[in-house]
């Protein structure tokens, strides 16, 4: 389908271009996102990295247009699809986009199904909403089933039935049911053990490759970017901080912020006591600081850190930091 | 575990279990609940059944068995008129049981509809239908029954409006309740993902999460208007005499409560018999219909 799209053939596959969107809560506006900018080419894995709050999410659910009708505003920005911005197509438009070209994976496998909705149903609802009425629903539904390691026959029960991975599992079935061109997933490992957590990241990633799928992986674990990411962007009070490949980002974090994760990860090889937290907590979205948002708890601001937005620097081919003494901090860390 | 799965594949591969067979299934693990069914069944087939099996017209006067106690020509003995009371309680059953079950299904209908409307749009729409609701329950529940049967007339069609108006806030109410504490829930939010549209959101994944409080509250609310109708025809604008109806019965004998207490023993044993029933199906209904409680 996308082939044929010749006109679109030197635009990356998805595009988000200055995404800004806002809650209201109590009359008070919520800056949630903040001008986030990225790029994902098919069968490429972008993971995006951040706090709680930080905006992971609601830039997944932008994508989709699945944010709450009420309070909440896309203020601007556009969201570029295969060619099509997401953001003004019609709705109409938007059905065939909505877990058909993309779809999402939620973070938590005990809530994400419909508890008194049978799981193969579940799948088959996807794959009716989106054929044409010739596709047999219920036998791509077992199909879907037997792709994620679940035997066909527990089509008919319930979600209270499966364990937690089984149901993450059920999860990923109904996202790639449809055979999607991008895939959203939205913490799929943090509410799964360790051991479940490969598994799931390994099926994902097989599917991905069979598929030529492409992912934003939203995720605050390090481990599980390292170990499936291309790109990597780091989120920080709604807006991109660092953005690069992975390599760049994992040898040679600039922004304080990366910097300041990767010293809150436990080292296996060295023998230390305390972790390195970064002191303070994030920024109040409702009452953001005026220029740089990490400002208040970076050791190494300085005046001009808080006089107005930062730009996004170029430090290396293709390595992005939005800090305004990335040089100097290269300089003083050596 | 795999052993178990290859079992149950051998034994029904590929076969699917319609809900109703597995409801049932659930609802006779309840021994309770299928005493209530069981009770509840019989009642209906003898009341279905009623002009073929009873022993005397339920019109019939014989002046001469007046309030005569319990015989064995007159198993529950006769009434102030001398009419046969096995005769005129197992035909009553017909109005009092159909008048509970079609006036509940019209309430829970329309709650279902206007509370899940409530409930998921919210906001203005929200408050527009909630507060057009607390004006229906500002005006007391006998009142307003007395109101809609003094304006339609008596009769039973009537009766049965009345009867369902005002317990639609009240279901809608609880419907509203639960569709907004199920609103927020991430499956809701995965619906949405795959495109599920408003209608499709709220008829095949709201509804059934919402619905088994609703379930409980009908059975229980069959059992209260049977009452209620009872009230209604006391004042002369329910069920007309001399359709002996278990509510106008038992209102009609409360005169003679001392001297033939059997007049009022009867009718009454036939709505609390119903009514606990009801209340036992109910909530073996509930746990039956709600597949998170299985197992």
């Amino acid at each position: 389908m996308s082939e044929n799209k010749t006109e679109n053939k030197n635009m990356p596959f998805l595009s988000i271009k200055d995404l800004k969107v806002e809650y209201m809560s109590d009359g008070q506006a919520v800056h949630a996102v903040n001008g986030v900018s990225l790029t994902l080419e098919r069968g490429k894995t972008l993971g995006l990295v951040g706090e709680t709050g930080a905006g992971k999410t609601t830039i997944a659910k932008s994508i989709l247009r699945i944010l709450p009708d009420i309070g909440c505003h896309i203020r601007q920005g556009e969201i570029c699809l295969d060619g099509d911005n997401v953001l003004t197509l019609p709705e109409h438009d938007m059905r065939k986009i909505r877990g058909n070209k993309v779809s999402m994976i939620f973070q938590d496998p005990m809530t994400a199904l419909n508890p008194v909705q049978r799981v193969g149903e579940q799948i088959a609802e996807v794959v009716q909403l989106h054929s044409d009425g010739k596709t047999d629903s219920e036998a791509r539904a077992k199909e879907m089933l037997e792709i994620v390691g679940i035997p066909a026959e527990r089509y008919y029960e319930y979600p209270h039935q499966f364990s937690g991975g089984m149901k993450q599992r059920v999860v990923i079935a109904i996202a790639l049911a449809c055979n999607p061109d991008l895939l959203l997933a939205d913490e799929p490992t943090t509410a799964l053990d360790v051991t479940i957590q490969a598994q799931v990241m390994d099926l994902i990633g097989e599917l991905q490759k069979k598929y030529n799928t492409a992912m934003l992986l939203i995720t605050h674990d390090m481990g599980v970017v390292a170990q499936v990411c291309d790109d990597v962007a780091v989120i920080y009070a709604g807006n991109i901080v660092e953005y690069g490949t992975k390599e760049q980002i994992f040898d040679h974090p600039s922004h304080p912020y990366t910097v300041g994760l990767f010293g809150a990860i436990p080292d296996m090889n060295e023998d230390e006591i305390w972790l390195h937290p970064i002191d303070g907590l994030p920024p109040d979205p409702t009452d953001l600081p005026q220029g740089c948002a990490f400002s208040p708890r970076c050791k190494y601001a300085g005046e001009e850190c808080q006089k107005g937005p930062i730009a996004i620097y170029e430090t290396a081919d293709g390595h992005h930091c939005r800090c305004c003494r990335v040089d100097e901090i290269r300089k003083q860390e050596g | 575990m795999m052993a178990g799965i290859a079992e149950k594949a051998a034994v029904k591969p590929h076969k699917k279990q319609t809900e109703f067979a597995r409801v049932m299934k659930q609802l006779r693990k309840n021994k309770v609940a299928m005493a209530g069914l069981i009770v509840m069944a019989a009642e209906c087939l003898l009341a279905l059944l009623s002009p073929w099996i009873i022993p005397y017209d339920y019109t019939a006067m014989d002046m001469a068995n007046c309030l005569k106690g319990p015989t064995a020509a007159h198993l529950f003995g006769c009434d102030d008129m001398g009419r046969d009371i096995f005769s005129r309680v197992l035909y009553g059953g017909r109005f009092s049981i159909s008048i509970g079950i079609i006036a509940v299904s019209i309430s829970t209908v329309f709650g279902i509809m206007i509370g899940s409307v409530a409930g998921y749009f919210g906001g203005q729409v929200d408050n527009v239908i909630m507060r057009f609701l607390d004006i229906i329950q500002a005006i007391p529940g006998m009142l307003l029954m007395i109101v809609i049967s003094a304006v339609l007339g008596p009769g039973f069609i009537n009766t049965v409006i009345a009867l369902s108006v005002g317990s639609i806030p009240g279901m809608a109410r609880m419907l509203r309740a639960q569709m907004m504490k199920e609103r927020d829930n991430e499956y809701i939010e995965a619906a949405q993902s795959i495109n599920c549209g408003r209608v499709r959101i709220i008829v095949n994944h709201l509804i059934p999460n919402c619905i088994s409080p609703l379930i409980v509250q009908a059975t229980m609310g069959v059992a209260q208007t049977i009452t209620m109708a009872a009230g209604l025809s006391f004042i002369g604008l329910g069920v007309q005499p001399p359709t002996p109806e278990w509510g106008a019965m038992l209102s009609g004998s409360r005169q003679f409560m001392r001297q033939a207490p059997h007049l009022v023993i009867f009718p009454g044993l036939a709505i609390a018999v119903t009514v606990l029933a009801l209340n036992l199906l109910g909530d073996g209904l509930r746990d039956a219909l709600d597949p998170k409680l299985k197992n």
